[in-house]
C-alpha cells in the first residue's frame, strides 16, 4: 500500500515538476558552466555542491507547497480519519519530493561525469562523502519544508520561504563576504571552495546535521494537525552540535 | 465602496500587505546592510514582491467570481494598476539605498510582473508565482551573457543598459498585462 500511495505522489504531487525544474537550473548551471570538470570526478561533485544555493530552496519550496496541500483542500479531518498512521503518510509526502531531488542530483552528476569525461578520482572517499551530503542535503530540505508547509497558514508559504532561504544563502555565503563557516550549515559550498578544502571531516559533519535535520523535519511534520514539540528538534540540535564538534571553526 | 472592500478582502489584500510589508523591511535592511547586493536587489527583491502579488490576481473560486455581471476586464486593470504602485512603494526603501540598481531592478519589476500575470492566466494565480521564479532564476543561472540575443532571455540578471533586456522584460509585462485583463485567472480548484 505504501508503494502505491508513494507512486501515486510522485505522479500527482509537485514531484515531477520539481524534478523537471530541477534539471533545468542544475543543468544550466552545472552543464552549461564554462571550464566544466577538467576531468575530475572531485570538481564535478563540488559543480553540483554549488549548484545548491538554487536547488536546496527549489526542494524546500517544493515541501512546504505538499505540506500545505491538506489544509487548502480542507482534508484535515479526512486525513485525521484515515487509517494510515500519520508518520506513514508524512515519509510518503515527503519521500516523494525527496526521491524526485536525490534522483535528479545523481542523474546530473552521472550526465557531468559522462559528458565531461570526469572520471579521475571517480568515487573517492572525499568526493563521495561531499556527494552523499549534497543528497542528505535535499532529503534534509524536502522533509524540512514538509514541516513548514504543515505549521504554514498561508499559501504564500512556499514562495516566501524559497526566496528567504535563498537570501539566507546568498547573506551567509562568501558571495557577499559572509563567513565561509556559516556555509556548512548549507548544501552550497561557497565559490571559492576547492575540492581540498570539502574534507571528509566536514562532509562526516554537514552528513549528520542533514541527516538530524531531515529527522526532525519528519517528526514534526508527522501530526495532523500539526502541533509543535521542541522535543522533535532533538536530532536536527544533535546534528548540529556533531558540525561544531567536528568543524570548531563552525561553532564561532 | 462595500464592493471594493469585498474584492480586497477577497483578493487576500490584508495578507499580501503584511507580506509585502515584510519583504520591504528584509530588502532595506539587506540592501543597507550587505555587501554586495546586486542580485538581491535586483532580482530577489522584485521576484518577492510579484511572488506575492500574484496572488491577488485571483480569489479562491474564479469560476464562482465570472457569474457577477461586472466589466472584469476593468477590474483586473484596476487590479494591475494597484499591484504595480504597491510592488514600486515596496521596494522604493531599498532601491534609494541601493540606486545603482534601481533601473534594473525597475525593469526587472515590470518583466517579472509581467510573467506572473501571465502565469496566473496559464496556471492560477496560486502557482503564478512559479513563471517568474523559473526565469529569474534560469536567468541569474545562466545570465549576464554578452550575446545580444541570450542577454534579451537572461534579462533578470543583465545590466540596467542592456537594451534587448529592456525590451524582452517591456514586452513581457504588456503581454502579461493584456492577457490578464482579457482573460483573468485560470480555474484550478485544486492547487
Amino acid at each position: 500500500m505504501t508503494a502505491r500511495l508513494l507512486a501515486l505522489d510522485l505522479r500527482r504531487g509537485p514531484a515531477p515538476l520539481l524534478a523537471l525544474a530541477m534539471l533545468g537550473l542544475g543543468g544550466a548551471l552545472v552543464l552549461g558552466a564554462p571550464g566544466g570538470c577538467d576531468g575530475r570526478w572531485p570538481d564535478a561533485v563540488l559543480a553540483l555542491r554549488d549548484a545548491g544555493w538554487i536547488v536546496f530552496p527549489c526542494v524546500l519550496a517544493a515541501g512546504v507547497w505538499r505540506g500545505g496541500s491538506a489544509r487548502r483542500r480542507q482534508l484535515d479531518d479526512a486525513i485525521t480519519a484515515s487509517p494510515l498512521p500519520a508518520w506513514r503518510r508524512s515519509a510518503i509526502e515527503g519521500g516523494a519530493i525527496a526521491i524526485a531531488g536525490v534522483a535528479t542530483f545523481v542523474v546530473l552528476l552521472a550526465a557531468l561525469t559522462v559528458t565531461g569525461g570526469c572520471t579521475s578520482g571517480l568515487l573517492a572517499g572525499r568526493p563521495a562523502a561531499a556527494a552523499l551530503a549534497g543528497v542528505l542535503a535535499l532529503l534534509a530540505a524536502a522533509f524540512t519544508g514538509l514541516a513548514l508547509g504543515r505549521f504554514a497558514v498561508t499559501p504564500m508559504a512556499a514562495p516566501l520561504a524559497l526566496l528567504a532561504t535563498l537570501a539566507v544563502t546568498f547573506v551567509a555565503g562568501g558571495w557577499s563576504g559572509g563567513s565561509t563557516d556559516a556555509m556548512l550549515l548549507f548544501p552550497a559550498v561557497g565559490e571559492d571552495v576547492t575540492p581540498r578544502q570539502l574534507t571528509v571531516r566536514i562532509s562526516a559533519g554537514q552528513i549528520l546535521w542533514f541527516a538530524g535535520l531531515a529527522v526532525s523535519g519528519w517528526l514534526l511534520a508527522s501530526r495532523f494537525p500539526a502541533r509543535f514539540r521542541l522535543t522533535r528538534l532533538v536530532p536536527a540540535a544533535a546534528g548540529l552540535a556533531a558540525l561544531a564538534a567536528l568543524n570548531p571553526g563552525a561553532a564561532g | 465602496m462595500r464592493l471594493v472592500t469585498l474584492h480586497a478582502r477577497a483578493r487576500r489584500a490584508g495578507e499580501i500587505g503584511w507580506g509585502l510589508l515584510g519583504v520591504a523591511v528584509a530588502c532595506w535592511a539587506l540592501a543597507s546592510f550587505v555587501q554586495d547586493t546586486g542580485a538581491l536587489v535586483q532580482v530577489l527583491g522584485p521576484l518577492a514582491v510579484v511572488s506575492l502579488l500574484g496572488f491577488g490576481l485571483g480569489g479562491d473560486d474564479p469560476a464562482l467570481e465570472r457569474t457577477m455581471p461586472q466589466r472584469w476586464a476593468r477590474w483586473r486593470a484596476a487590479e494591475l494598476s494597484v499591484c504595480a504602485i504597491a510592488a514600486a512603494v515596496a521596494l522604493a526603501p531599498a532601491l534609494l539605498q541601493a540606486d545603482q540598481h534601481a533601473l534594473a531592478a525597475l525593469r526587472n519589476l515590470a518583466g517579472l510582473g509581467g510573467l506572473t500575470a501571465l502565469g496566473a492566466v496559464a496556471l492560477g494565480a496560486r502557482l503564478a508565482w512559479l513563471a517568474p521564479t523559473a526565469w529569474a532564476f534560469t536567468g541569474s543561472a545562466v545570465g549576464p551573457r554578452a550575446e545580444d540575443w541570450l542577454a534579451a532571455l537572461t534579462w533578470p540578471a543583465e545590466a540596467a543598459d542592456a537594451t534587448s533586456a529592456l525590451v524582452l522584460a517591456a514586452l513581457l509585462a504588456v503581454i502579461g498585462a493584456v492577457l490578464h485583463m482579457r482573460h483573468g485567472s485560470r480555474v484550478i480548484p485544486l492547487s
